[in-house]
């Protein structure tokens, strides 16, 4: 019986065409891979200066000049928008993170970005106050083994993107405590044992807050605004 | 990158192989295969055989009383010398109208004869088999079988235990062939034998096609159709043919009864066809495609007739696929070992596989988004607002998009070269129903894939 033919050229020749597909997806995966890390690094470059910036205002205001509403509204607009930047930046570096080959790599740039957070908090806790600051400031408290803490987390982002200007929010990943003492004194401050933690301008709000008394609580806080805003309008 | 990407990039790499190793064959068909029209094949075989031989159609039918008068009427229409074009119908049992629509055209011949042979069987059984005799004026012998109903298998049996012809083709009943399929085919039957200088080449195929697209449902399959008939077409060149269509395959029928003819366990085996082209194979003997002879099958209308059909035909493949698994990877088999079996094999991998993914990128996102959105009260204005405000080239994943990139490419090149190979063109009107074809179908036929594999599992434990 004669043999059967196999076209071995066919296996060599597809083989090597997978192969070479499969390189090039990679080629590109490293490079986006290279190139993403090197933009959160630029971004982290960017936050140090506008930190620095925005400190020197408060300096300035605090020491030097009298506070005076004009003065403030161009620090509450600096402030919000490093905070902003801060906030997507960082949202943006997790997913990253996630996408990547080692984790990794992109461990040290999230802990400088939670650093970056908390600096921003303090800074904003103080400027609400000299400034008579209208905006609520929450500090966020979750962790990676939180399965209910995602949904905390899809309200916040829903309320942050609804009063854009007027919500201030901190997330702090409390998993980071055992390497990050900074965490672990700010957790202890606030005596935070359970997750999801929201702290609302200094009111502790231990386990998950729904959409509807989260509504609630910003309305009383905008509503404190207003009567502030009114009393403050009328002694002068 | 977790164990997805790993399986997402198995599932790629293993359809761009597949796909690739096709693109290279294709050259090595076209330079080789040979295709005949009507006169060519009338002139290639009176020059190439002494005389035309006879050939039997055998049609088996099971209560298909709208389709039949089309089916014979196409058999009869058929371009050949009527004295050597034997039919033999074979109703399996019908308890619908199907044999007065049967009489309705054959009663026009008058003259008809009962007789009562009985005969000598493949497997040792001898049966005996009642059957009318027409003879048309032209000569032209039609035979009509009424069996109690004992399967597709058995009254093919039936129909090449009578038949007289050295060739014979089996013509489902709800399906038509084209007037020169015949002669073609005989054409490339006698080429192949002569080209390899064997008499081996012992089974043509037809280029089956769907014969009114006139549903949605018709349209997907005419374009699977029309791919599996480009792909047979290369298969055939590297004699990887592994189902023989039911309607108008030609055999050689001496050889099909030493081989053991059909299986007539139609439960056991559910794919009667695709269970004699593996025994085909696995005989090492040949099957060619005729790339032009058409055969036109309706096709199921609705969808629930279409995936009820795909869960039989499926079921069949993993059944052979099971009993001839000696072949997987044999090198005694050649390509049909090597790449063919692996294909049968790997396409359960790659069916649970993409219906995996899908469920992963499409579904899985929409019910989180859904999830999401209600922990807000569905108030997504505030988002919309927002939206697309900050754009970043470095935001996508592109080894993804490289890659589905490529899968979508190499499907849209098989599919205009399918259509180039069956000479029609793509209309307007196509684009529609390719959108669904290309998003949908394969994603359909991969979770009939899942119910199949589903309903073998939970089978298997109750026979135990």
């Amino acid at each position: 019986m004669e043999k059967r033919k196999i076209s071995y050229e066919y296996y060599i020749i597809s083989l090597n065409i997978v192969i070479i597909i499969l390189l090039i997806s990679a080629l590109v995966f490293f490079v986006v891979d290279s190139k993403r890390y090197l933009s959160k690094q630029d971004e982290s470059e960017i936050q140090n200066t506008n930190y620095l910036s925005l400190q020197l205002q408060y300096t300035l205001i605090n020491e030097l000049i009298e506070t005076n509403s004009q003065s403030c509204s161009a620090l509450n607009t600096a402030l919000q928008d490093s905070i902003k930047d801060l906030g997507y930046s960082m949202d943006k570096l997790l997913e990253y993170k996630k996408d990547s080959m080692n984790d990794e790599y992109y461990e040290n740039l999230e802990r400088r970005y939670m650093l970056d957070n908390i600096k921003y908090w303090m800074f904003a806790k103080k400027a609400k106050d000299i400034c008579n600051l209208n905006k609520v400031i929450i500090l966020y408290f979750y962790s990676n083994n939180c399965e209910i803490c995602p949904n905390q987390g899809v309200v916040l982002s829903y309320y942050k993107t609804k009063y854009d200007e007027n919500i201030l929010i901190f997330p702090i990943n409390a998993d980071n405590a055992q390497y990050e003492p900074v965490v672990e004194l700010l957790m202890s401050v606030y005596e935070v044992n359970a997750y999801p933690t929201l702290i609302i301008d200094d009111t502790k709000y231990e386990g998950i807050v729904y959409n509807d008394e989260l509504g609630n609580i910003f309305a009383e806080e905008f509503e404190k605004f207003e009567t502030l805003k009114n009393t403050s309008n009328q002694s002068s | 990158m977790g164990l997805f990407d790993i399986l997402l990039w198995t599932v790629i790499a293993i359809s761009v192989y597949f796909s690739a190793w096709w693109l290279i064959a294709l050259n090595r068909t076209l330079a080789n295969s040979r295709l005949f029209d009507k006169e060519s094949a009338k002139k290639y075989l009176s020059e190439n055989i002494k005389e035309l031989p006879v050939v039997t159609v055998i049609i088996p039918l099971w209560n298909e009383q709208k389709t039949i008068k089309g089916t014979i009427q196409s058999v009869l229409d058929i371009d050949y010398p009527k004295d050597k074009l034997e039919i033999i119908i074979v109703n399996d049992g019908s308890t619908d109208d199907s044999e007065y629509e049967i009489f309705e055209i054959i009663d026009e011949f008058k003259k008809i004869k009962t007789e009562q042979r009985s005969l000598k069987v493949v497997n040792g059984i001898t049966r005996k088999i009642y059957y009318k005799e027409i003879k048309r004026k032209n000569n032209q012998s039609i035979k009509y079988i009424y069996q109690k109903n004992a399967g597709k298998g058995v009254a093919l049996n039936v129909g090449i235990t009578l038949a007289q012809g050295k060739y014979y083709a089996g013509l489902d009943s709800d399906s038509y062939v084209a007037k020169s399929t015949l002669l073609k085919m005989l054409a490339t039957l006698v080429y192949y034998n002569k080209k390899l200088k064997t008499n081996k080449v012992i089974t043509i195929t037809p280029a089956m096609r769907i014969s009114y697209p006139n549903t949605i449902v018709r349209y997907l399959q005419h374009y699977e159709y029309l791919m599996s008939m480009f792909v047979a077409r290369i298969m055939s060149e590297h004699d990887m043919i592994y189902v023989t269509p039911g309607p108008f395959s030609l055999y050689d029928r001496k050889k099909i009864i030493e081989l053991g003819a059909y299986h007539e366990n139609q439960r056991e085996i559910l794919t009667e066809d695709q269970e004699l082209a593996y025994r085909i194979q696995d005989s090492q003997y040949y099957i060619k495609q005729c790339a032009n002879g058409y055969v036109y099958s309706t096709g199921p209308e609705t969808l629930k007739g279409l995936l009820r059909q795909r869960n039989r035909w499926f079921k069949g493949s993993l059944i052979c696929l099971s009993n001839y698994r000696h072949m997987i990877f044999n090198k005694e088999f050649g390509d049909f070992g090597i790449q063919q079996m692996s294909i049968n094999l790997l396409r359960v991998f790659l069916s649970i596989s993409v219906l995996y993914i899908f469920y992963i990128l499409t579904i899985n996102p929409i019910i989180q988004l859904f999830q999401r959105m209600s922990l807000y009260g569905f108030d997504i204005w505030p988002f919309i607002t927002d939206f697309g405000i900050r754009f970043n080239l470095l935001n996508y994943n592109y080894p993804r998009l490289i890659g589905s990139g490529i899968i979508l490419l190499l499907g849209i090149l098989m599919l205009v070269m399918s259509h180039i190979n069956a000479n029609i063109g793509i209309e307007k009107k196509d684009l529609k129903y390719l959108v669904v074809y290309f998003l949908v179908y394969h994603i359909m036929m991969a979770y009939v894939m899942l119910v199949v594999i589903f309903e073998i599992i939970i089978g298997k434990k109750q026979w135990w």
